[in-house]
């Protein structure tokens, strides 16, 4: 986080007391990247995967694990079962003032047939609004889209810096 | 030697499992590593192996769909990181069902399981598959057999035919001017002539009812048919006696 207050940033953004449990984007950024890098040893040239996140926002606060079951699912449903596999993109834009943080597949997609004994996207996201509404109510939802080849999913929540 | 075809969506598990197998059965005959189910069922089609180690959550096709597409005699082992499979994997047959991480030891189990294991006799397969493929009855009946006598063929009659005899990998078809030989097995004869001319009496005979001259019963009691136009007598067997009871 030093480089948070390096940047000289943070006065720019709201200033919220940092709740205990919270991360950063930066850090939840690192560990879908950890994930993902070892999901490429396993898939190998059938996984790719960017990540378009400008430096200040990495500051930004974050509810841990609502990013890393989005890129989960974007593998399990979207590209693991393809037999080319594919692309995965995590990008995060500011919005007003909301964040914006969205992971893109060009995998199967939502219309996919449900293969056999892939459970059903329900638990992740179920859980994931959950915890959005209990923390944020109204101000902040998760939205699923299809893509023309694959599924982009998307958080929107309050921006807030991390001090 | 015995052939083996592998299938794992992950490169470095397909080719630990090829490693080991190496290791602890070297005679083994690794033919081809698929990298998804739609490879793997294309490549067990057309190269037959003898055995499939087939992961189940493959893209393209699942390891079990993979399994239950298969039509020669390769056998299969399942080798999965879920263990809930595994009553499906038997019930498409599989020989054994391995559990990732894979153990050396587990391998070795496997292994002697395959080689105790008669390998699916080939033409007990054929009769099956045969079954299994036979056509419904033609709706119309059959009318002509092309049948071939030396090295030329004869377009036949079926009502010419007085009958059909099942002789090695042929069929003769017997009639009043000679033999002639057909490829068409007995048993899909009988499905596509008209029932009512035509009576199987035996596993290998079928005959032409119009030329059908009568029967004899010998002193051990077993029943043949005379053939109209022909010197020899044919015997009915025992499952087909019961067809003459009312003549």
């Amino acid at each position: 986080m030093d480089y948070c207050r390096k940047m000289g940033i943070t006065g720019q953004l709201r200033f919220n007391q940092l709740r205990h449990a919270d991360a950063t984007l930066g850090t939840e950024l690192d560990m879908a990247q950890s994930y993902l890098n070892l999901l490429q040893i396993r898939m190998m040239d059938r996984l790719s995967f960017s990540l378009d996140v400008a430096l200040e926002l990495r500051c930004a606060v974050l509810p841990p694990l609502l990013l890393q079951p989005l890129v989960e699912n974007a593998i399990h449903h979207g590209l693991e079962p393809k037999v080319d596999g594919g692309n995965i993109r995590i990008s995060a834009r500011v919005n007003g003032a909301d964040l914006e943080i969205s992971v893109e597949d060009d995998g199967l997609g939502l219309d996919a047939p449900r293969r056999p004994g892939r459970t059903g996207q329900g638990i992740a996201l179920n859980n994931i609004r959950a915890r959005l509404t209990t923390r944020y109510a109204q101000q902040a939802d998760l939205t699923l889209e299809s893509l023309p080849v694959g599924t982009r999913a998307t958080i929107r929540i309050p921006l807030e810096a991390a001090v | 030697m015995t052939r083996a075809l592998i299938a794992d969506d992950e490169h470095h598990l397909a080719h630990y499992l090829k490693e080991q197998l190496h290791e602890l059965w070297p005679e083994l005959d690794i033919v081809h590593v698929a990298k998804n189910g739609l490879d793997a069922a294309a490549k067990i089609a057309e190269m037959q192996p003898d055995l499939a180690f087939l992961d189940i959550q493959m893209p393209g096709l699942s390891g079990l769909e993979v399994a239950q597409g298969i039509e020669g005699t390769t056998r299969v082992v399942f080798v999965t990181a879920y263990e809930e499979y595994a009553v499906q994997a038997f019930e498409k047959a599989a020989l054994d069902y391995l559990l990732k991480p894979l153990k050396v030891e587990r391998l070795r189990q496997t292994i002697e399981r395959i080689k105790v294991t008669q390998p699916i006799d080939a033409s007990l397969a054929t009769a099956l598959k045969r079954l299994l493929t036979t056509q419904p009855p033609a709706t119309t009946p059959l009318r002509y057999v092309r049948a071939g006598q030396g090295d030329l063929t004869h377009q036949i009659a079926v009502s010419d035919v007085l009958f059909f005899q099942a002789d090695d990998k042929y069929t003769v078809v017997q009639t009043v001017r000679g033999e002639y030989l057909l490829r068409t097995p007995i048993i899909d004869l009988a499905q596509q002539l008209n029932p009512e001319q035509f009576w199987q009496v035996h596993r290998s005979t079928l005959i032409n009812l119009n030329f059908l001259a009568g029967t004899r019963r010998d002193e051990s009691s077993r029943l043949f048919v005379r053939i109209k136009g022909h010197p020899r007598e044919l015997p009915v067997s025992r499952a087909y006696v019961h067809l003459f009871k009312t003549m």
